[in-house]
């Protein structure tokens, strides 16, 4: 346990194999940052899940569902920000979700 | 309520106006709110909470839906970004987490949707507007938009549930733009109050083609005006008698019988040409704004539409109409008509014409700004599918298309190439139009009068639109009340403008229409035919009176009329010397003629 906590990656609060799998870091790509369309894609991607998911910035946390709470969020291109989900579908709506930002939303 | 108060309450008071448009009903009235939305705060009854909660959700999901129709209505055209964007205004609308706030804390705290809602938003705009982002300051624009949808939703909800009407009713309001009172009127809708607009305001009109009697401009006795009050409306004498005794309904009721009648009898000329004593035909066209005045029209005897408002098909669409929808609005009024003509008149907006508060831009002076033909070419994209939806409809009838608002020659050639452009790839594709669509121009500035020998080179046909040309020429803002005495479509400096654009058309022989006010005018009727105008087009309702008229005018006589009236000093003597000449030729006529 000791050594685990001591080798993990800084950036992940790690407790868990689940907690992995629902909880992501993950860089803005695309240039717009989450602006505009981007957001409405985040926000309409996550409203297609059960979970609640939440995207974190600098110790603010938001509801991805809502395009108010994303916008607040001022996410430049370039910054990080943590997705996490929870509910009966988070571990997909976390794999949609950063798909979405690798993709850079679809930009190109 | 005392009976005492009551009964002062229920005391018969008579109210003056204006007379916006003839005719006499009775009916109960119907306030419609219309002043500033109001956020103030209100607590809420305990058992009254589910039921605001219910009516924040029911505006919430109504705002949406419009914006789903704007969308719907222009997606053919609109790529990626701009539909994102109203995209984004649907997902504010929807907000689960806004939303969730506002329904908690109506529910908490017992406040009215519109305060709670008001403050929440008002909020996130104080936030963005510290933001240093661009691109959030930005957003403060869209967010009160959206504030002011949902805001207006709500007051419309409330007002529905208010009023449970049962039979027809008169609708007043303080003021009530032409989009709106175009959206009400239902068949329940039998007459209009308003506080402020005169008789040619944009919604004065729309009564008028659609028949229903108007007393406008009654100002500050607006509010001896109760929800439910049972009024006669004399739209002859712009007058209301609110809860009239019974020896007034008896003695409206005979004049509502004879009115009708004198109606009737007209009708029995209808199919009769309009033709001068001494030969000469008068085209008598109708102006339209809805389908549904088409058949009217017929009934009324028209010779064809003259003005096609087209811009009604935007404020019952709720928004820009597609091709498609407009495309169809057309065909469907030129297959009824033909082989009679029908005139399309491209988008006259702006002005008095916005569909309601939240798509009208600020301007100071907006009948000196954004409208009309202005819009139009601003707006290539939507004015080339306009000018496409007319070609396409021509294919199956009697069609001509004519510009609103034209200052200057360049809006003339602009518009011009557009319309070539547009039949070259109609022409490729193979879809078919009339070759020979008639391009003509309305006649409503000033500088179009002034300059008509040279537009006349250039078009096809002129209308005068005298309303606007009044409105010009005087420097008199047509749907301000407080100038109706100064707005006179009789004076003598638009009768020369009308004389010298008339006088143009016919040397550079094209036709000449006149489509205001005036031309619907027992009154003008001699005069502008005296004028030289080929045609007249008005509401369908005058149709059969300036029938008569022309009927029992000699064409040479009224050119004298015209040349005399045309030295007259004053409105006065100018419309005297008309009345005059109509008693002397209709001895015992008593239809009314309006102011």
């Amino acid at each position: 346990m000791i050594k685990s906590a001591v080798f993990r990656e800084p950036e992940f609060d790690i407790l868990n194999i689940e907690d992995y799998l629902r909880e992501k870091k993950i860089q803005i790509l695309n240039k717009m940052g989450l602006h505009a369309r981007p957001a409405a894609m985040l926000v309409s991607t996550a409203s297609k899940f059960k979970s609640d998911i939440f995207a974190i910035k600098d110790g603010t946390e938001v509801n991805c569902k809502s395009i108010m709470g994303v916008m607040m969020l001022a996410a430049e291109t370039g910054s990080w920000i943590i997705l996490r989900a929870e509910g009966p579908d988070e571990i997909e709506a976390i794999d949609s979700l950063s798909k979405l930002f690798q993709e850079k939303f679809g930009e190109q | 309520m005392s009976s005492k108060r009551k009964k002062e309450y229920e005391k018969e008071i008579t109210i003056l106006g204006i007379p916006g448009s003839p005719g006499i009903v009775t009916g109960k009235l119907f306030l419609v709110h219309r002043d500033k939305i109001s956020t103030a705060k209100e607590i809420i009854p305990e058992s009254e909470i589910e039921y605001e909660i219910a009516r924040f959700r029911e505006a919430v999901s109504e705002a949406a839906n419009d914006i789903i129709k704007i969308k719907r209505n222009i997606s053919e055209k609109l790529e990626g970004e701009a539909a994102g964007i109203l995209d984004a205004q649907i997902m504010f609308i929807n907000d689960p987490e806004l939303n969730k706030q506002v329904v908690s804390i109506i529910r908490e705290q017992s406040i009215n949707a519109e305060h709670v809602y008001n403050d929440l938003i008002s909020k996130v705009i104080k936030s963005l507007q510290k933001s240093n982002s661009e691109y959030l300051k930005q957003r403060v624009y869209d967010i009160k938009g959206i504030r002011a949808r949902v805001l207006s939703r709500l007051r419309g909800i409330k007002q529905r549930h208010l009023v449970e009407m049962n039979e027809p009713y008169i609708i007043a309001a303080r003021s009530l733009g032409a989009g709106e009172f175009a959206q009400m009127s239902g068949s329940d809708v039998i007459g209009l109050v308003t506080a402020i607009g005169g008789a040619t305001s944009h919604t004065a009109l729309l009564a008028k083609s659609l028949n229903i009697p108007s007393v406008l401009g009654i100002e500050d006795k607006f509010n001896l005006l109760q929800n439910g009050a049972r009024i006669i409306l004399d739209g002859n004498q712009g007058k209301i008698i609110v809860n009239p005794t019974s020896s007034s309904r008896e003695l409206y009721k005979d004049r509502e019988v004879k009115f009708v009648r004198e109606r009737e009898q007209l009708l029995v000329t209808k199919d009769e040409p309009a033709v001068t004593t001494d030969g000469r035909k008068v085209g008598l066209l109708a102006n339209i704004e809805l389908l549904s005045e088409v058949d009217k029209a017929i009934n009324a005897g028209a010779d064809g539409i003259g003005l096609y408002r087209s811009e009604f098909l935007y404020f019952t669409h709720g928004g820009l109409p597609s091709e498609e929808q407009q495309f169809r609005a057309y065909s469907r009024i030129v297959r009824k008509m033909h082989p009679k003509p029908v005139t399309i008149r491209t988008f006259d907006l702006g002005g008095d014409k916005f569909i309601d508060e939240t798509h009208r831009p600020y301007e100071r002076n907006p009948f000196l700004g954004w409208r009309a033909i202005r819009i139009s070419l601003s707006l290539p994209e939507y004015f080339r599918c306009q000018l496409r939806a007319i070609l396409r409809a021509s294919a199956f009838g009697n069609v001509s298309m004519m510009l609103p608002m034209v200052s200057d020659i360049s809006e003339i050639k602009k518009s011009k190439t557009m319309f070539t452009e547009v039949k070259e790839e109609l022409r490729a594709k193979g879809i078919e139009f009339d070759e020979n669509l008639k391009f003509g121009i309305m006649v409503e500035v000033p500088s179009a009068a002034l300059n008509a020998d040279s537009l006349a080179q250039h078009v096809d046909f002129f209308s005068i639109g005298t309303n606007d040309l009044t409105q010009y020429t005087l420097a008199v803002d047509r749907s301000n009340e407080a100038l109706s005495e100064l707005f006179q479509s009789f004076h003598p400096s638009v009768l020369k403008l009308t004389a010298m654009a008339i006088k143009e058309a016919k040397g550079a022989g094209i036709p000449v229409s006149i489509c205001g006010e005036l031309a619907g005018d027992p009154l003008a009727a001699a005069l502008l035919v005296g004028l030289g105008a080929d045609s007249l087009s008005a509401p369908y309702t005058m149709l059969p009176l300036i029938k008569e008229i022309i009927r029992k005018i000699s064409s040479q006589e009224a050119g004298k009329l015209a040349q005399r009236a045309l030295k007259l000093e004053n409105t006065a003597e100018i419309r005297n010397s008309l009345a005059n000449y109509l008693t002397d030729i209709f001895e015992g006529l008593s239809s009314p003629i309006h102011k």
